[in-house]
């Protein structure tokens, strides 16, 4: 059995055209993808607190601050009330206090730190972007840290992380912008300012890729093939590479 | 005041026993450490999420947008879809990986209806303009936003199994064998449920512009 015409093909008036093709006019940004895989401990390292604080309620598989905050504070009412096992409430609580002003300091430095351009802050926090030799970061995260972890960010450092990845992505933004409207050279240059800027920058692979293909447009196929094959034999394992083969193939 | 049960008597066993007590305990000795206990994905695992985010994360995205989730959150629930993802990535089998995508964002789109539904939360045009790429034509912006705007509230009115079968066929582009194995159905019902999808987007359509024309003759 064929599947129909959809109705933009066939079936739909001038006015149902127009709302179906409005589907497209909402995309989402290159941040919010770039948060996804740094929230995965791909790219730069981040935890989502705030996601977890918002959904976590609604999906029921977590439990938010506030639930604990709530909970906690329940109990310790009542067990102070009663004197029992007071050891173990002073620690808790004590652990509790500390972890909440942390993430307090943290979420309101992420706060500082945020822009028009850098809605990362929405619903991550990043810690540090360097990435490991194989591609495959390892995950450091910050809000959640134990009093114990010896790679403590620092509000200000958090925030400037923050501001960082903001900045990469609105770069590599605009290189896409200026490629997609067939301004080729203008976007290797702003790919040069972006791999001057960001040497060890959370998408420096994805820099690379636009690269070859800014490459390709400009038809200088020479270069477009070193790149290519650079990026190749760096990153062997990325979800690019079949990309970039099909761009540098003869 | 002292809840009733609950005296100094309580032995330490039943109080360890209590869920409140044992998050407070962890708390005190691993004050919220969960991410950092999570191990670290395979390089291949890593590979293929990767691909995963490459190829599904403007799809994901698309269909929470049409199963009802508010502009201003989207991005959030988008996050969780491939959070939940990125933690069953070695049960998810190879070339099942969209499936599981959308059948995961199909129940965060729910949980996250049910909390919009309870909150009042009403979409913020501010959010929604934030996610139309204006382009060089604000005033075609405009159009599309406007337009966007009706096709929500049209998406909002279909029944829930109708809409996404509508979103992934008519606005996808998937095909309906895709969709049934996505979703699990029959062909037939898919077939079914798109019918009822196109007639009740005709007839919402219609009013829609009934209501435009009679605001016009004003």
């Amino acid at each position: 059995m064929s599947d129909p015409q959809r109705l933009l093909a066939e079936g739909a008036n001038d006015f149902e055209r127009d709302l179906l093709r409005s589907w497209e006019v909402e995309q989402p940004s290159d941040a919010a993808r770039a948060r996804v895989l740094a929230a995965a401990g791909l790219g730069a390292a981040v935890t989502a607190v705030a996601t977890a604080t918002k959904l976590g309620a609604a999906a029921g598989g977590s439990i938010a601050p506030k639930a604990i905050v709530s909970a906690g504070g329940a109990v310790v009412a009542k067990w102070l009330a009663v004197g029992a096992v007071g050891l173990a409430i002073t620690g808790a609580t004590v652990g509790y206090v500390r972890h909440a002003a942390r993430v307090r300091r943290n979420e309101e430095a992420a706060a500082r730190a945020a822009t028009p351009e850098n809605d990362a802050t929405k619903s991550a926090q990043i810690a540090a972007p360097a990435p490991a030799p194989d591609g495959v970061p390892e995950a450091v995260p910050v809000a959640p840290t134990s009093p114990h972890t010896r790679n403590r960010v620092t509000p200000r450092e958090h925030a400037s992380a923050v501001g960082a990845l903001g900045e990469q992505v609105s770069a590599l933004d605009s290189a896409r912008r200026a490629l997609a409207s067939g301004d080729a050279a203008s976007a290797i240059r702003q790919l040069d300012e972006y791999e001057a800027r960001f040497p060890e920058g959370a998408l420096v692979e994805e820099a690379e890729v636009l690269r070859v293909e800014a490459l390709v447009a400009t038809g200088d196929r020479g270069a477009a093939e070193r790149a290519g094959q650079r990026f190749l034999a760096a990153h062997p394992n990325s979800p690019h590479a079949t990309r970039v083969r099909a761009l540098i193939a003869p | 005041m002292i809840a009733a049960g609950t005296s100094p008597l309580v032995p330490l066993a039943a109080l360890a026993a209590r869920a409140e007590t044992a998050w407070l305990l962890r708390l005190a000795f691993f004050p919220m450490d969960p991410p950092s206990k999570r191990p670290a994905m395979s390089p291949e695992a890593a590979a293929r999420f990767r691909g995963m985010v490459d190829r599904d994360f403007a799809v994901v995205w698309r269909l929470l947008r049409g199963l009802g989730v508010a502009a201003g959150t989207v991005d959030d629930a988008a996050q969780q879809v491939f959070l939940i993802a990125s933690q069953r990535i070695d049960v998810i089998t190879a070339g099942s990986e969209r499936s599981f995508l959308l059948a995961t964002a199909r129940g965060v789109a729910a949980n996250v209806r049910r909390s919009q539904a309870r909150s009042h939360e009403v979409p913020d045009e501010a959010a929604v303009a934030e996610k139309v790429d204006e382009g060089a034509n604000p005033e075609q912006a405009l159009a599309s936003r406007q337009a966007r705007a009706l096709l929500d509230s049209i998406l909002e009115e279909l029944p829930e199994d109708a809409r996404e079968v509508f979103v992934l066929f008519e606005l996808e582009g998937m095909t309906m064998a895709a969709i049934a194995e996505t979703l699990g159905l029959p062909p037939g019902t898919v077939a079914s449920r798109l019918r009822r999808a196109r007639e009740e987007f005709h007839a919402a359509s219609k009013r829609f512009q009934a209501a435009a024309h009679r605001g016009a003759a004003r």
